[in-house]
């Protein structure tokens, strides 16, 4: 499965590696990102849906800079539940970019507004959500999208189309 | 006579009263500008028109660039030195430091082993009774910390296992209830039977959607039990 990212969950975690007499310990670290929302100040996960995204180092994910995996194309496992969390794997970054299959998306209220999880058609029955989380007045929602999938909010419905000359890029737009 | 007189009386007007005070300071009524002329001539000739002098003048440049920049090692060096012996000093009083500890943690464990020895040649827990009841203290708290943990732990079980079932509970239901809608939508399964009598899924993406579909179920109840409670 080929998947383009084109956005962060706002948590991030690592683990790296048992043996602190391992030369390569930090080199073969594991980075997990989900959602999270702020809560007096400070980002906690609040999780409504449990999941995680995980990367690898040697994978091509650099935790200094992972901006700059943002609309790179990954190859990756197929989503799956791991110890009651939504779990997909980017194993590591193609070379070329291609068309994925999917779009990691996350949405957030004060981006596109309210959304309602459980409510007939809230997303496209193609989409897949990973994670989730609210608070109070804050949500932010971590999914898997295919090219003209589209979630809905109190705003309206957000479309996810691809640029035509870069079909890897894509954006949330409004549509209605 | 009496005539002549007084033709050259008028050709000499009389002073003015700054002439007569001029007068009064410069009495034998010498140039000054012209001295002053002469002067500055003599000095330009001895001094700047004189060959000598601009080898003198880069002299003194250079003497006075070379005393500055000398002053400036000193200065320097004399900052260096400071440090040095800042650092020296610095190290000289952890070395002390160290040493202090160092006898310190040597003495406290000689008397330790003295006590031990003590104790072991008396044959008896007589010698080192104050250590004993503090020992017996610490393992009244450690038996009892033990046993706070032992009951958390079994409640925390307790809880796990009364959540698994719940889990499962609401997951049978939500099962049976997709069940039905999909009954009522005419879209009966066609393959495996569940445990509720339900499609199971064929293969990891339409399982991967069924658990999602699941979970927002689960998330939407959650949402209606909230709103109920709060009302």
């Amino acid at each position: 499965m080929v998947v383009s990212i084109t956005g962060f969950g706002s948590v991030w975690r690592r683990r790296f590696g048992k043996n602190p007499d391992d030369p390569r310990r930090f080199a073969r670290a594991a980075y997990y990102n989900t959602t999270g929302v702020p809560v007096d100040g400070t980002i906690r996960p609040r999780s409504k849906v449990a999941g995680y995204t995980r990367f690898n180092s040697v994978g091509g994910f650099n935790p200094n800079y992972p901006q700059r995996i943002i609309n790179r194309v990954f190859e990756c496992d197929e989503p799956c539940v791991w110890q009651g969390q939504n779990k997909i794997f980017f194993k590591y970054i193609l070379t070329a970019p291609r068309e994925p299959d999917f779009f990691l998306v996350v949405a957030r209220q004060s981006a596109i507004g309210r959304l309602h999880i459980g409510d007939s058609r809230w997303k496209s029955d193609d989409g897949l959500l990973i994670s989730f989380s609210e608070c109070g007045d804050e949500q932010e929602c971590m999914l898997l999208l295919p090219a003209d999938g589209w979630i809905r909010s109190d705003v309206g419905t957000f479309a996810l189309q691809p640029l035509r000359a870069r079909p890897w890029i894509a954006r949330l737009q409004l549509v209605s | 006579m009496a005539a002549a007189q007084a033709q050259g009386r008028s050709q000499q007007p009389p002073d003015t009263w700054y002439e007569f005070l001029l007068k009064q300071f410069n009495p034998s009524d010498i140039d000054y500008g012209r001295w002053m002329e002469e002067r500055r001539l003599v000095l330009l000739q001895a001094s700047a028109k004189n060959p000598y002098f601009p080898y003198s003048l880069g002299v003194t440049i250079w003497s006075l660039l070379v005393m500055i920049a000398y002053a400036k090692l000193r200065f320097d060096r004399r900052r260096e030195r400071y440090l040095t012996e800042e650092m020296l000093t610095d190290l000289y009083n952890q070395d002390l430091y160290s040493r202090r500890a160092a006898k310190e943690a040597i003495a406290k464990y000689n008397n330790h082993i003295e006590t031990c020895n003590r104790a072991i040649e008396a044959g008896s827990a007589q010698a080192v009774s104050g250590s004993t009841s503090e020992n017996d203290d610490l393992k009244a708290k450690l038996k009892k910390a033990a046993d706070d943990l032992r009951a958390v732990t079994s409640e925390k079980e307790q809880l796990s296992e009364e959540l698994q079932r719940r889990s499962a509970v609401v997951t049978d239901l939500s099962l049976q209830l997709q069940a039905l809608s999909e009954k009522i939508d005419g879209k009966g399964g066609a393959h495996a039977v569940g445990q509720a009598g339900l499609p199971l899924p064929a293969s990891n993406a339409e399982y991967m959607k069924l658990v999602n579909s699941l979970q927002e179920q689960l998330f939407a109840e959650r949402e209606k039990n909230k709103r109920l409670k709060g009302a």
